[in-house]
């Protein structure tokens, strides 16, 4: 039997093939030229929901590059559906290729998974059980493939590749640089950079924070112009998204910022 | 920590904190991504999936995003590794499934009546990103407040 052949009978046995040519009924929830989206019968939460192509392809590589950017785009707006629809703030996507990664279709398909506070679905919660030194290693192995099949992908969307700095570029902060030197934005920079109780405050207690750059000097030189609830927002996020690299939870522990010893930064007292 | 690709959305890194050999964590910098963002995270994830087989030859990937597109992770997997992502299936009637998707389907008839927004086009090289206020300053510790993972 040919390779074609064997993609045929695979197609021809294929039950989401059936429902996708309304041979086996479905919930759907979405549907055009080129993808579906149904309630997934096995679901791990309420609205679970898994996203297809129409036409039967068993791995991710093998879809061709529009039905997958299509597919893609579309994922975002079925979440945003599903966010509605089921009063949830947070949708997990999960992929599997390949049975060792459970991928239990020959029908390549994901699952968009609507996600609870207390749901009890700790499996995408990843355990550190891998050395990281050696892990750094195989994967600075393709680092070079990567990067090629990234510039391509960037090339063929007319997205621009963005030069970043390397890592050997990247100043590194000791703590104790002369911030008499700098400009006005570095030093509030800096200040975020050496003091958690000022970070704290500006992700926690934005408000208060802009009270005090309104009502003492000192506060409003070194704000400047910047927008306080912004920058509460981008470094809610990122050192959310820091304390996840280092402690694996979701959780941001909430340490309650102390404004007062904040203050003593500028030599003020609140 | 590796960082093995960066552009204005995405950088890419091998895990801190590991669960398989062949673990890269894709943070993705924008605060409200646009569909071609999720575009992007989603093919950076695809594309590294791909250079993972090539290059250690495991029996299968995984891609797991969450956080609200805040962070992906792909993963190498072996047969023998220690990971599994099987759930307990809910049991849910039929109507309730029926309730389920009607809803559902209505929130993505809506969405799909509306005027999607333009996409956020990524910054360019030499073109500094504004957030929040923030003045233009080459400077990779105002680089890292507007890396919003």
């Amino acid at each position: 039997m040919t390779q074609e052949e064997m993609l045929q009978a695979q197609k021809d046995s294929c039950v989401f093939c059936k429902i996708i040519a309304g041979e086996i009924p479905s919930d759907k929830v979405y549907e055009d030229e080129h993808i579906v989206a149904l309630l997934d019968i096995n679901p791990a939460s309420k609205g679970h929901v898994i996203v297809l192509p129409k036409e039967h392809f068993p791995i991710l590589p093998l879809i061709p590059f529009s039905v997958m950017q299509h597919m893609f785009k579309k994922t975002h707006h079925i979440i945003g559906a599903l966010k509605d629809a089921m009063i949830v703030s947070d949708v997990t996507v999960f992929i599997a290729n390949g049975a060792a990664a459970g991928q239990q279709s020959p029908h390549f398909l994901y699952h968009l998974i609507p996600r609870e506070d207390k749901d009890q679905l700790h499996m995408f919660t990843l355990p550190k059980t891998f050395n990281s030194d050696e892990n750094e290693l195989a994967v600075k192995g393709f680092s070079d493939r990567y990067e090629q099949l990234m510039k391509a992908y960037l090339q063929e969307v007319n997205r621009e590749v963005v030069e970043v700095p390397s890592q050997s570029q990247v100043p590194v902060s000791d703590g104790a640089e002369d911030v008499s030197s700098q400009e006005p934005l570095d030093v509030l920079i800096q200040k975020i950079h050496d003091n958690d109780d000022l970070k704290m405050a500006i992700i926690e207690r934005p408000g208060e924070v802009k009270s005090m750059i309104a009502s003492d000097k000192k506060w409003a030189e070194l704000f400047g112009s910047v927008d306080v609830d912004e920058l509460s927002k981008n470094l809610r996020a990122m050192t959310a998204a820091r304390f996840k690299e280092h402690h694996n939870t979701e959780k941001l522990v909430g340490t309650k910022a102390n404004l007062d010893d904040v203050s003593t930064l500028f030599g003020v007292n609140k | 920590m590796s960082v093995i690709f960066e552009d204005a959305t995405i950088l890419a890194q091998s895990s801190q904190q590991a669960a398989v050999k062949g673990h890269v964590s894709i943070h993705v910098k924008t605060v409200e991504p646009s569909e071609d963002d999720w575009a992007e995270v989603m093919s950076a994830a695809s594309y590294c999936s791909m250079a993972l087989f090539e290059s250690l030859q495991p029996q299968g990937t995984n891609i797991i995003i969450s956080e609200h597109l805040t962070w992906c992770d792909v993963l190498a997997r072996t047969e023998t590794d220690t990971l599994s992502f099987q759930w307990q299936a809910l049991q849910l009637s039929k109507d309730e499934m029926s309730s389920i998707a009607a809803r559902i389907r209505s929130a993505c008839d809506q969405l799909g009546s509306q005027e999607l927004p333009a996409p956020q086009r990524p910054q360019v090289l030499g073109e500094e990103q504004k957030v929040g206020g923030l003045p233009s300053k080459k400077n990779y510790l105002l680089k890292q407040l507007r890396r919003v993972p």
